[in-house]
């Protein structure tokens, strides 16, 4: 496992031992350290060649040096993840499990953002951090005509604030019709919506200039029609009410529009409804699973597409009632779209994954540089962070997954997730992944447990090397040695991000459920026992 | 120079868009289309081309006309459909295919129906029924509903839409009555505003009705100054404003009333019906109003006791029928599917309107109704090309799709369907059945009905050969040699002829069309007293499994050359030999029968090996164990031949090995002694010809005398034993039982296994026979000693034992040359022989001669061959002759879909055949 080596200078004695200290001091303190250096690794930039054997540098959470050979500051914890695999942190494109409720009641209801309902304590954030996701749009579901305002935030933190990176950044759209609606509805109230939004800008705009002469004591001395061309300019940002606000954000352009075309018929009105509105530039399109059958259309428009989560449609012809299949991703790939592939939470235990996501566009004859875009960069520039993050490149956000092999192999395993420089995760100490590969009643005592752990031969006596690092953990679980495969070598973990505020919650919820498991497994022993 | 390269650059560059645009958008198609029927549907163009052709380029039609007269362009592919009528695509003045939508606004201008329209929907179920285009409603729940479209339903999906917002749809009907409250959502809601309970809307009856939309339009039209934002009524003012036309609904007569009256105020529109006009077929006729007819037939299930009125439907059609001014468009109503559109129009026939207006109805006018008729309804030139080819005229229930094409791309293809319906004059079933304006059907290859009228499965295709016509099962070439290309060689008893057939090429192909559907092919030699096999084939057929009807149709003698009692003792030893062997196979199966049995009833069926090692006490006891020296002499060997042989006895059994001069093939000499005689054969490889046979006395110690037989010849054979120790060769005892006591089977001899079948008298025997001495042998030997069937074949004496013929059901492949000179007269055998009850068939002796195989037939017409006795001979009674009845010969069901469509009386020399038909596929 992760061999953490502090950095050996030339004083390596009272010198490290004083560095040791600092780092110990600033890791309780809660600050990450500052200069983090992976050692060993392959690395899979997404942008750029691949490394074979290469090391990144990680400064004050952010990637400054990338290649085989790099020049290490002599501060620089050096982490070594030879045999390990580097990766750019996934990204989600669109997901709503973050949320309480994914869809709002109200058809059009651009006044809602996700703020919130976000609810940080969702396992689906813990799930996401161990599947290596690092970013997050949160957007509300399909079922609406109009949405609220969406984030991107990362899978830790203990609130909303702390989670997110990009707090507005475009507003759900749908096409299909809402549960209980038609097309025809759907449209007319689509159309009606921005229509309304005019009438309303226009009429902000003659009351404002009333307003104006009112203050300035003049009479309204021009008809309705000037006075709503002069009061264009007189109004403020706070004039908006809630419910125009975000759409004249929409439209103005600081909010993108993030459209759902659950089919292929869904796709035109889509485009067109984004083209009149003057948002076909900053639209993303969120496609069902037969909305590829549009693939012109979405060809002319050029931009970038969220796939569905099932990538293979199937049809059965209306005559002979032969079942035929699509590949999805392969027909967008084909017509030169870029797209994003989902985690599919609903599915099987593969389809979570969106590394088998693009495992499978390569199996389907995708290249593989633009299967992992699509779990990386694509998601990124979607969001508009694509300068930020989405590849291993100098200057980006240090948001990095280390998987145990290569990342489209699906024995791999996430080992570690860097974000913004920090380890936010480490499976060694995952305790989920422990209790799941722990043999049954072996956590009863902490005794047993030991029993149980000496019973797997190396880590025992790894761990009872007392290491070349200082020991400083004051969580019992991260100090109990069960690797989750015997012949890794875990010595107790990592120590800069121990005391990270978001990772005591995650550690200390997993306690949590932990503690409530070994309830049930006690119980469930005394009846063994019995 | 450079400006040049550029802009050649640029051109390229600009037809790879183009092309790429092409690609996606769907340019439409090019062709050339040729049917038997072209109707056009255009105003002074004749009602129906016969042979006509459309000329597609690009989607749209370039001409329309008679074949010949119209130039056609060679770059385009040409698809002919030579029994099918081509006619515009159906236009469906009305549906519901968008649903409903789900406002709560009594009056809205906003909804478009095109919004609920699937560019990308598979509408090939309705395109199956001729409809190509379609006006969608936005819904006729509310008093002004919406906007409608008229849309496509093939193509590519950009080309669907061909209105994007049509007429305003305005609703006097009573489902429109209380519409629900109109409810505003208040945002934010607060304890300053107050949520008030939802407007009631008009109209609650049909009181309200048209104040309530004169109201509307009125309100829309001219809003208050500080009215509230309302979408609905801005867009229907905006809609009126640009003098949107009005579509109507109303089916009551009072409502119809207010209705005519409402358009003529408006001094246009268009009136949508489902029943009652013809209490304004008046009005309407003043005013000439387009008028949507909505036809209702309760075609899924009989209506109910209040249902639909029929009287009604017929009132209303007549009424129609007496206003050609109105501008007419048919639909369907209530309970039938856009599908069934030409049945609801056919019924229209029912009241009384004349076929023109009704086709118009459904194709031209309605396209001019929707206003989409410079577009489709008619074929003419500048028109788009969405058109479709039926099996037979419109009206006829019986007519289905055979292709729809939208932008002259098809749209719709039936999958692939194996059904054919062949209708004629005549239907020849058999000399005893023919049927008058009857039809054949054959699905999946074979004949599935036949008669007056049969069904005609969806999708299938039908060729009306018309009222001349006559179609015959398939005809048969008794004996024939196609395929063979020229290798006059024999063949041994065991080989298949079958096997050297595969697709049919050109040769067999004209083989077909000639009409000879079914060869039974024979080596052209080697026959002989061994016997070939003979396969009946196909002459067309795409692969061997299509082609081959039997691998095994007969066993074929030729003993022509023979004299009659030589050609007797071989013919029997063949047939012994086979008797044989079948009598083995039916030990076995006997035996397994028995064993299984047994086993079922749960008895112990493993049988330890029958010990018959009762060894001699001594060599010496033995009489014949040890090394004999034997002489073979006689029969054709010239001089006598010595050998050694080492003799063993185990038991009853006697096994004996050639020892000296030394055998170069495997052979094994065994039988059984019963104390003085042995019996038994010699087990080699005789190339199928079956073992030799021998018997042995011992007629004084040592010594023995016998013969062998093989073939028909006979050996003698004297042996005298010379040493009496026991031989060192191996006994095998072959095994006869498996593990668990089943009994084995024999091995099979593919040159006996034709003989089996002929034993089991499940294949004819066929005997080329020429004087009246080899008839009698050949009929003495095979029907009154074997009782077996039997064929003649040549047979130029045949007429001498006519009677026995006839009596025994022999029949007579009549020799190749149909007119001969007996007794310096013309003689017709096959008229002699059919007249005196012996049944005849025809053969080519040829291969691709089989061609004019009906040339034969028609000189032995008219030579006085009866023509109904000639047909027997190609089909029926050929088939029997050869035990083929069951696959061919005939046209009743269960036979193989082989037809010949002639275009008059089959064996008059000016009659064509026109199309042949094998295995339910046209040979083309």
């Amino acid at each position: 496992m992760t061999k953490l080596e502090i950095s050996r200078g030339a004083g390596r004695g009272a010198a490290g031992l004083l560095m040791l200290l600092v780092a110990c001091a600033a890791a309780r303190a809660g600050e990450p350290p500052a200069k983090v250096a992976l050692t060993g690794g392959r690395i899979i930039p997404v942008v750029g060649e691949e490394i074979a054997k290469g090391t990144l540098l990680i400064e004050h959470g952010k990637i400054t040096a990338i290649g085989e050979k790099v020049e290490l500051p002599h501060d620089a914890m050096e982490v070594d993840v030879s045999g390990k695999v580097l990766m750019p942190g996934l990204i989600n494109a669109h997901d709503w499990q973050g949320l309480d409720v994914p869809n709002e009641n109200a058809d059009v209801a651009p006044y809602l953002d996700v703020y919130d309902a976000i609810d940080p304590s969702r396992l689906f954030f813990e799930n996401s951090l161990r599947d290596g996701v690092t970013a997050i749009h949160i957007i509300q579901a399909n079922n609406c005509v109009i949405g609220g305002v969406t984030r991107v935030v990362r899978p830790i933190g203990l609130d909303v604030d702390e989670m997110t990176i990009k707090p507005r950044v475009g507003i759900k759209m749908s096409t299909t019709p809402k549960g209980g609606f038609d097309r025809m509805l759907q449209m007319a109230m689509l159309r009606e919506t921005f229509l309304e939004l005019g009438d309303y800008l226009e009429r902000l705009a003659e009351q404002r200039y009333e307003e104006e002469q009112k203050k300035a004591k003049k009479d309204v001395d021009v008809g309705p029609a000037e006075a709503r061309k002069l009061g264009k300019e007189l109004v403020r940002p706070e004039d908006y009410d809630d419910m125009h606000a975000n759409l004249v954000e929409l439209t103005g352009g600081r909010l993108d529009a993030w459209i759902y075309a659950g089919a292929a018929m869904d796709v035109g009105p889509a485009i067109k409804i984004a083209k009149d509105n003057g948002l076909l530039d900053r639209c993303v399109l969120v496609l069902g699973p037969d909305s590829f059958k549009a693939v012109a259309e979405l060809k002319a428009a050029g931009r970038p597409v969220v796939l569905d989560s099932t990538l293979d449609f199937r049809e059965r012809d209306a005559l002979t009632g032969e079942l035929a299949e699509t590949f999805v991703p392969k027909v967008i790939h084909d017509a030169g779209l870029t797209f994003a592939l989902l985690p599919n939470p609903d599915a099987s235990l593969a389809e979570r994954y969106q590394t088998y996501q693009a495992a499978r566009c390569v199996r389907e004859g995708i290249p593989r540089a633009k299967a992992l875009e699509a779990i990386t960069l694509n998601p990124a520039k979607m969001l508009g962070l694509g300068d930020a993050m989405g590849s291993l490149e100098a200057g980006k956000t240090a948001n990095i997954t280390v998987y145990s092999g290569d990342p489209l192999d699906f024995n791999s395993w996430v080992e570690l997730v860097y974000i913004d420089g920090i380890l936010a995760y480490d499976r060694a100490k995952d305790v989920r992944i422990r209790r799941l590969f722990q043999p049954p009643g072996a956590d009863e005592k902490p005794d047993e447990k030991k029993e149980g752990a000496k019973d797997e031969k190396a880590p025992a006596a790894d761990e009872t090397k007392p290491g070349d690092k200082p020991k400083e953990e004051s969580k019992p679980e991260v100090d109990a040695p069960a690797p989750p495969k015997p012949e890794e070598k875990t010595p107790p973990g990592e120590d800069e991000k121990k005391d990270k505020p978001k990772e005591q919650d995650r550690t200390s919820r997993g306690d949590r459920d932990g503690g409530n498991r070994k309830k049930d497994a006690t119980r469930s022993g005394g009846g063994s026992d019995a | 120079m450079l400006s040049r390269a550029m802009l050649s650059t640029c051109a390229l560059a600009a037809l790879a868009v183009c092309s790429a645009g092409a690609g996606e958008q769907g340019k439409g198609g090019s062709l050339v289309i040729k049917a038997a029927r072209v109707m056009p549907v255009v105003e002074g163009q004749p009602w129906v081309i016969e042979r006509g052709v459309v000329v597609i380029r690009d989607g749209v039609i370039q001409a329309v006309g008679r074949e010949g007269e119209v130039p056609l362009p060679p770059d385009l592919p040409v698809v002919e459909y030579r029994d099918e009528t081509v006619m515009p695509g159906l236009v469906a003045a009305s549906s519901d295919l968008a649903g409903s939508h789900a406002g709560d606004e009594a009056v809205a201008g906003a909804y478009r129906a095109v919004d609920a329209f699937d560019r990308y929907g598979d509408f090939r179920t309705t395109l199956a029924g001729g409809v190509t285009t379609v006006y969608v409603d936005p819904g006729r729940h509310r008093l002004v509903a919406g906007v409608g479209a008229v849309v496509r339903l093939g193509g590519s999906a950009d080309s669907r839409v061909l209105r994007e917002e049509g007429e305003l749809t305005v609703n006097f009907v009573e489902s429109v009555y209380g519409p629900p409250r109109d409810v505003e959502y208040i945002f934010p809601a607060s304890s300053d505003v107050a949520i008030e309970p939802g407007k009631r809307q008009r109209p609650d009856s049909r009181l309200g009705q048209l104040p309530g939309l004169r109201e509307a339009l009125e309100s829309s039209l001219n809003p208050a100054a500080d009215a509230k934002f309302n979408y609905a009524m801005m867009t229907l003012g905006q809609r009126l404003r640009a003098n949107a036309p009005i579509r109507l609904r109303a089916d009551r007569a009072v409502d119809l009333a207010q209705a005519v009256d409402f358009l003529r105020s408006r001094k246009g529109g268009i009136l949508v019906s489902a029943g009652e006009v013809n209490a304004v077929a008046g009005p309407l006729a003043e005013a000439k109003l387009p008028l949507v007819y909505e036809v209702s037939l309760p075609t899924r299930r009989p209506s109910g006791n209040l249902g639909v009125n029929p009287e009604v439907f017929e009132q209303d059609i007549q009424a129609l029928a007496a206003v050609p001014q109105v501008p007419l468009a048919l639909s369907v109503g209530a309970g039938m599917g856009l599908s069934e559109l030409h049945l609801a129009a056919a019924a229209a026939q029912r009241a009384g309107l004349s076929e023109e207006r009704i086709i118009q109805g459904v194709t031209r006018t309605a396209a001019e109704v929707l206003g989409v008729g410079d577009r489709v309804g008619s074929l003419a030139p500048g028109r788009d090309a969405d058109l479709i080819v039926l099996t037979g005229s419109l009206l006829d229930s019986r007519s289905h799709v055979r292709r729809a094409y939208v932008r002259g791309e098809v749209a719709f293809e039936p999958p692939g369907s194996e059904s054919l319906v062949v209708r004629a004059g005549t239907i020849w079933v058999s000399p005893a059945r023919q049927i008058e304006d009857g039809e054949v059907l054959v699905e999946n290859g074979r004949i599935q009905a036949t008669g007056r009228s049969v069904p005609r499965p969806p999708y299938a295709r039908v060729i009306d050969a018309g009222r001349d016509a006559v179609v015959t099962p398939g005809w048969i070439d008794a004996l024939g040699h196609l395929g063979l290309r020229g290798d006059a060689g024999g063949a041994p008893p065991d080989v298949k002829l079958s096997k050297a057939i595969g697709a049919a090429d050109v040769t067999d192909r004209r083989v077909a069309l000639s009409g000879v559907t079914t060869v039974a092919l024979s080596p052209y030699r080697g026959g002989g007293a061994t016997g070939a096999q003979m396969s009946a084939i196909k002459s067309d057929g795409a692969t061997r499994e299509q082609r081959v009807v039997r691998d095994t149709a007969a066993l074929w003698f030729d003993v022509r050359d023979l004299d009659p009692d030589a050609a007797r003792e071989q013919l029997k030893g063949r047939l012994e030999a086979g008797k044989k062997y079948l009598e083995t196979w039916q030990k076995y199966d006997k035996d397994l029968k028995e064993w299984e049995e047994k086993r079922k009833a749960g008895q112990a069926t493993e049988t330890k090996p029958a010990v018959t090692e009762q060894t001699s006490k001594t060599a010496e006891e033995d009489p014949l164990t040890g090394t004999w020296q034997g002489t073979v002499s006689g029969g054709p060997i010239p001089s006598p031949e010595t050998g050694k042989l080492a003799v063993k006895l185990t038991g009853n059994q006697v096994e004996a090995r050639v020892v000296e001069p030394p055998v170069p093939m495997d052979h094994k000499i065994v039988g059984t002694f019963d104390g003085k005689t042995i019996t038994g054969r010699i087990e080699i490889d005789t190339q199928g010809n079956g073992f030799p046979e021998f018997d042995a006395t011992i007629d004084k110690p040592d010594h023995m005398t016998g013969t062998i037989r093989f073939m028909g010849i006979t050996v003698n054979l004297e042996g005298e034993r010379i040493e009496k120790k026991a031989p060192e060769f191996k006994v095998t005892k072959s095994k006869t039982r498996g593990k668990d006591g089943r009994p084995l089977p024999p091995k099979v001899d593919e040159a006996l296994e034709p003989l089996k079948m002929l034993m089991e008298k499940k294949i004819p025997a066929v005997v080329s026979v020429s004087a009246h001495t080899q008839i009698d042998m050949v009929l003495k030997l095979f029907v009154e000693e074997y009782q077996l069937p039997l064929t003649l074949a040549h047979a130029e004496e045949a007429f001498i034992h006519a009677g026995r013929l006839a009596e025994k059901q022999v029949g007579v492949i009549l020799p190749p040359v149909v007119v001969r000179i007996q007794k310096y007269l013309p003689y017709v055998q096959g008229d002699d022989l059919s007249r005196r009850g012996v049944s005849v068939a025809f053969q080519s002796d040829a291969e691709d001669g089989a061609r004019s195989l009906r040339d034969v037939g028609v000189f032995a017409v008219e030579r006085g061959m009866s023509a109904d006795a000639v047909l027997a001979a190609f089909t029926c009674d050929a088939a029997k002759l050869l035990k083929l009845e069951d696959r061919v010969g005939s046209l009743e069901p269960g036979r193989d879909g082989d037809l010949v469509i002639f275009d008059g009386p089959p064996l008059d020399a000016g009659t064509r055949v026109q199309r042949v038909i094998i295995n339910g596929r046209e040979v083309e």
